[in-house]
This record gives C-alpha cells, sequence and structure tokens, in this order.
C-alpha cells in the first residue's frame, strides 16, 4: 500500500515536471536568446547546450531601446491594461452582481444574452467594430483601444457566478444594519470577494497585455501603440534581429509575472472558487 | 421597547409553495416569544418578514401599532443574529460592533464609548481587535449579540442562535441569552428547532408546522395542555405516545380500545362527561412520566410486551408494545419514563399501570384536544 502511493506520488512528480517543462522551455529559450549574440541565437536553439549562453551580454536590451521606442509602447501597454482591468473590474463586478442578487425586469434574459455573448470571438466583431469607431473619430487614440473591452461577458459571468455563491446572511445582516446596496457591495461583498476579483485582473490583464489585432486595425501611431506592436516592428527593420526581439520579449512578460506573482495565492483561490479551467 | 402584531400574514413562493399561511400573533412589549417547530415550518419566515428581508404575500406586520410592511430593514429599528453569526470577515471585532452605528452617522467619540460599553457588557472587550476567524464559536456568538445590542433596538431577533455551538456551550449560552433578555427587557423573538430551550428561554412558546401556527402559550401550557398531536408529540422528550382508540360505552362505564387491549374509564375521571358527549374521539395521548410500573388507587393496568430499556442514570425510558409479536394488532411503540433502574428483559411481559386522569384524547383527524386536562397558566415574566 505504502510503496503504491509512493509510486503514485512519483508518478505525479513526473508528469508535473514534464509538464513544467514544456511551459518554461520557451521562456528559457527566449531568456537565453536575449542574451547572446545574434548570430548565435537561431544556431544553438535546437540543442540543449545552446540553453547557455557562453559569453552572456545584456546588447540586445540597449538595442531594444534604441531601435524602438520601448519606454512608449511600455508606457502605452501600461496604462491601456490598467485601465481596462480596473475600470472592468468596477463595471463588471457591478453587473455580475446585479445579476446575482438585484431582482429588475428583464435580468434573465439579459444574463442569458451575456452568457450567449462569451462565444463570440473578438475576430468576428473585429471589422463592423472598427467601421463604428472610424465613424465615432476615435481612431488611433487610447480611448479606441480601452472602451471596448472594459464590459466582459466573461468576466461578468465570473463575478455572477462568485456572487451566487456568496453568504446572503452577511448582505442581510449589512442591511439590517443600515447599509443600501451600494454600500453593501462596496463595504461587505467586495472585501470578501478578493479571489474572484484577482482573478478577473490576472485574465483581462493577460488577455489585453497581449491584444495585438485591435491595436493593429484602429491605431497607426507609435504614439498609442501598446508592446504587441512594438515587437512586431522588428519584422519591419531590417536586419531581422532575433536577440533584439527575444530581450523585447522577456521585458514584455516581466510584469506579467510580478502581477502574477503578488496576486497568486488569490488568483488560485479565485481559480478554485469560480471554477475556471485552462 | 415594542409590541408587534402579525396580522393574518402569509407568504407565497409560488402557487405551490406555502411557507407562511394566515399568522396572527400579538407579542407584549418586553416578551420573550419563542418559535419552534421542525425545519421548514415557517419560523425562520416569521423571523425574516418582521425584519423587512422579505415581504408579504398577505396581511399587515405591525410594530408599534404601525404598519411596517413597506419598511426597509434598517427603518425598523429591530436587530437580528444569524444563525451562522453573519460577522463580517474581513473586519475586527470593533468594527463589525461599529458598523451598525457608523451606518447610522454616529459620531466617532459616541461610536467608540457605545461599543467599548457593549464589549463590557459581553466580555468582549480582549477580542475587539481580532477578526472573526480568530474567535471560538462561543466568541463568534457574543460578538452577532454585540453588534444587534449595540444600536439598541427595540426588537431583538434571534434565529437559531446556538445551532452551531456544542452542547455545553449551548446551554451556559442559553442562560446568558436569558438573562440578557431578562436585564434589557427588549421584546425578542427567538427561532428555534430545539424544545429544550424553547421551553427554558420563552415567556410564550409558539408551535408552529407547515406554515402555520398550532398553538401558543406558555411552555406548561403546550405541555400539559397540548391543543392538537402535533404538539402533543413535538413538545417533551420523548414525546407524548400517541395511538388510535376508540372510545365506547358498557355497563354504564366508557372503555377505550387501544391496540388491541381495552381501558376501563371510570364515570370518576377527569373530562368524562366530555368524552362521553364527544362522538369523534381518535386518538389517545400518553405522556410517558404518565406509567408506573406499580400500582397505585385509580390507576388501570395494561399488558405490555418490552422491546428495549434504555437506562440514563435517574431514570429509564422503557419501550414496549401492547400487542406481543404473536398477536399484534397495532405496532406503535410507546415509552415510559421510569424513575430509577428497571429491572426488565426484552420481550417480557409485565403490567404496567396508568391514571385515565392523565390520557390526552383527540379527535379523528388529530387536529383538536377533545377536554383540557390542566387549568390554564399565566405567562412566565
Amino acid at each position: 500500500m505504502k510503496r503504491k502511493s509512493l509510486l503514485t506520488t512519483l508518478l505525479i512528480y513526473c508528469t508535473l515536471v514534464g509538464l513544467g517543462l514544456i511551459f518554461l522551455v520557451p521562456i528559457l529559450i527566449m531568456l537565453s536568446g536575449s542574451l547572446k549574440i545574434d548570430t548565435r541565437v537561431l544556431i544553438e536553439a535546437g540543442s540543449l547546450a545552446g540553453l547557455v549562453p557562453e559569453q552572456p551580454s545584456l546588447e540586445n536590451y540597449r538595442d531594444v531601446s534604441t531601435r524602438v521606442p520601448f519606454i512608449r509602447y511600455l508606457v502605452n501597454s501600461t496604462l491601456i491594461t490598467s485601465s481596462i482591468v480596473l475600470t472592468g473590474l468596477l463595471v463588471n463586478s457591478l453587473a455580475g452582481y446585479a445579476f446575482a442578487r438585484l431582482q429588475w425586469p428583464g435580468r434573465d434574459a439579459l444574463l442569458f444574452t451575456v452568457i450567449a455573448l462569451m462565444i463570440i470571438p473578438l475576430e468576428a466583431i473585429a471589422v463592423p467594430l472598427s467601421y463604428q469607431v472610424t465613424l465615432l473619430g476615435w481612431r488611433d487614440t487610447y480611448l479606441v483601444q480601452i472602451l471596448p473591452f472594459v464590459a466582459n461577458a466573461f468576466s461578468i459571468y465570473l463575478f455572477y457566478s462568485f456572487f451566487l455563491d456568496f453568504p446572503k446572511e452577511l448582505e442581510e445582516a449589512a442591511r439590517i444594519d443600515g447599509a443600501g446596496p451600494v454600500r453593501i457591495f462596496f463595504s461587505v461583498v467586495a472585501p470578501n470577494a478578493k479571489p474572484v476579483f484577482a482573478t478577473v485582473a490576472i485574465l483581462t490583464f493577460l488577455t489585453q497585455w497581449g491584444s495585438f489585432l485591435w491595436p493593429m486595425m484602429v491605431t497607426h501611431s507609435e504614439a498609442v501603440r501598446p508592446l504587441p506592436l512594438g515587437i512586431a516592428a522588428f519584422y519591419t527593420l531590417p536586419p531581422l534581429q532575433w536577440g533584439d526581439i527575444f530581450a523585447f520579449g522577456v521585458m514584455m512578460i516581466v510584469p506579467v509575472l510580478l502581477l502574477f506573482m503578488a496576486f497568486q495565492r488569490w488568483f488560485i483561490r479565485g481559480v478554485a472558487t469560480t471554477g475556471v479551467k485552462g | 421597547m415594542a409590541t408587534i402584531a402579525f396580522n393574518q400574514v402569509s407568504k407565497r413562493y409560488d402557487e405551490n409553495t406555502t411557507a407562511l399561511n394566515a399568522l396572527s400573533l400579538q407579542i407584549d412589549d418586553g416578551e420573550f416569544i419563542v418559535l419552534v417547530g421542525p425545519s421548514g415550518c415557517g419560523k425562520s419566515t416569521v423571523l425574516r418578514l418582521l425584519a423587512g428581508l422579505e415581504q408579504p404575500s398577505e396581511g399587515e406586520i405591525a410594530i408599534d401599532d404601525k404598519v411596517v410592511n413597506d419598511l426597509m430593514p434598517q427603518q425598523r429599528n429591530i436587530a437580528m443574529v444569524f444563525q451562522n453569526y453573519a460577522l463580517y470577515p474581513h473586519m475586527s471585532v470593533r468594527d463589525n460592533l461599529a458598523f451598525p452605528l457608523r451606518m447610522h452617522h454616529m459620531g466617532k467619540q459616541a461610536i467608540n464609548t457605545r461599543v467599548n460599553e457593549i464589549a463590557q457588557l459581553l466580555n468582549l472587550a480582549e477580542l475587539l481587535q481580532r477578526r472573526p476567524k480568530q474567535l471560538s464559536g462561543g466568541q463568534k456568538q457574543r460578538v452577532a449579540m454585540g453588534r444587534a445590542l449595540v444600536r439598541d433596538p427595540s426588537v431583538f431577533l434571534l434565529d437559531e442562535p446556538l445551532s452551531n455551538l456544542d452542547a455545553r456551550l449551548r446551554s451556559q449560552i442559553r442562560a446568558d441569552i436569558a438573562q440578557l433578555q431578562l436585564r434589557l427587557r427588549k421584546t425578542t423573538i427567538y427561532v428555534t428547532h430545539d424544545q429544550i430551550e424553547a421551553m427554558t428561554l420563552g415567556h410564550r412558546v409558539a408551535v408552529m408546522n407547515r406554515g402555520e401556527l398550532q398553538q401558543i402559550g406558555t411552555p406548561e401550557q403546550l405541555y400539559n395542555r397540548p391543543q392538537n398531536i402535533f404538539v402533543a408529540s413535538f413538545i417533551g422528550n420523548p414525546g407524548m405516545n400517541i395511538a388510535t382508540t376508540e372510545v365506547f360505552a358498557q355497563n354504564n362505564d366508557l372503555h377505550a380500545a387501544v391496540c388491541g387491549q381495552t381501558l376501563h374509564l371510570p364515570s370518576a375521571v377527569q373530562g368524562y362527561n366530555e368524552l362521553s358527549r364527544s362522538e369523534n374521539v381518535g386518538y389517545i395521548g400518553v405522556r410517558p412520566e404518565a406509567f408506573r410500573l406499580s400500582q397505585v388507587d385509580g390507576c388501570v393496568a395494561l399488558k405490555a410486551y418490552i422491546s428495549a430499556v434504555e437506562y440514563l442514570g435517574a431514570e429509564s425510558l422503557v419501550y414496549f408494545h401492547l400487542s406481543s409479536h404473536d398477536h399484534a394488532h397495532d405496532n406503535t411503540t410507546w415509552i415510559a419514563r421510569i424513575n430509577g433502574h428497571v429491572d426488565a428483559t426484552i420481550d417480557q411481559s409485565i403490567e404496567i399501570f396508568l391514571d385515565p386522569g392523565a390520557i390526552h384524547w383527540f379527535n379523528s383527524d388529530g387536529s383538536n384536544a377533545i377536554f383540557d386536562t390542566c387549568q390554564s397558566v399565566q405567562p412566565r415574566r
């Protein structure tokens, strides 16, 4: 019995290590490539020994800043993504709460519509949306990159399913204590819903931080373009220098990793409580 | 301080679900009323309707003669302790106690003074900085009580506040609640499914079943004069023995056929006249302590087949049938509460004695007692 459990544990660990490597290796290749001179990046990419650069250098990182306005892209991405995340948390949590807890005419029909909207990808509505924002004169602005993504059906659904299971007694106690619906939401519900707020924040951040298609369609100046368009800019700047692209990639994922590490505890709890997978 | 009146109040969730049916109930100022009944009987609905957490489908609810049907919970000046305490997990004990006062825009200094007063009253002073998850069950219960008391409400509602505590703590806090109510004289409605809590705490106890009020009275009235077989079997532990019966006259005396045996009811027995006049007797009820193992003047004898004996220290519970296994007319299990130890074996047949005056009689659908067996009792206050 004991041996069996040891074997099972070993098997589980081997599987987990294997899975971990699958996710980790591309990042290691990128990190190692970013420290190599450009000519060695592709040559050594297929070998295990190539993961360790012979003469590591930060040259590629310096190049990134001189070849493209990296700081501009970083500021743009930070501004756009954090605006979407913060306003999205407010709007979607209030919507999720209203669907889960308040009684109003048409609620169920609207909830059904919101859930149905989750299956429609951006690609399907990108062209009419682009046409619409052009009519509004919003092209090449921050607003056009923020506003369409604030209200999000999936985020609303995550909040909705979390609030459905939120203990009603806490809200009822607050009502008896004299709080109104808005006060109850901000003073009692939201402070006890950190896991779902963290989950939605990280998922929104990840989606928006890597957003490429929409900014590509609606922006043309570097002044408002985000990081993913910056990395694409290297393809239009010959010679194609993979070391620079890898260095840009590393700098692009650092904020994501920092954010994840900061909210890891809440994120894991949120994934567990809201049933998000993948 | 407040009087409360429910006037034909009903609550229906849909056509098939009636949580409360035409409840009429008057509660005096400073009275301690306990609502008791099995799960789903509508007792918590009464509390939630009074608190304003739900709206009645019909009828009026009045506090101090003012109809409150359309008032928000915060406008009714009531406080409520929830079954799971409903303490705000992200706040310290101090903030939990202060929250209702902040909602009523009380000044910071006044809030501090009031919170400290309540903390003193409920021995919470050392716990003020702790979070709810750092408290034991009993401490959480005290904080929940404190949060209810802090606003000095006129009505105090408690929804099964002791059900999450262990037995020892429950009896201790039960006593604390009784003492606190006596001291503060707040009109209190207490919901429980535990009849010991109901009998020990309430000035009056309201027994509910399937959304209807079955009987309201002092604990003594409920125990000694149950108005129907539900109250008779629900109040008391073990509850009243209930069996079908048929009463008939023979040789100028009354007799009752019970589980294949006949009880002789002499004309001197209490309630004889009502019993002889009634043509609708359907059930007999006997409290377990009405049985004796030795003959006493006026008692009638029954043959009992013992099925189990539970020795509880000061007393024993004797489980028996009135028919032997071979000639089972009725498989009703009867319970007798006998002082001290009972030396008997299973399947042994013995004579068991019963004072006919202690028998309760109910009509054929069990909805009404044929006559009261005791004098009326004033509520204790």
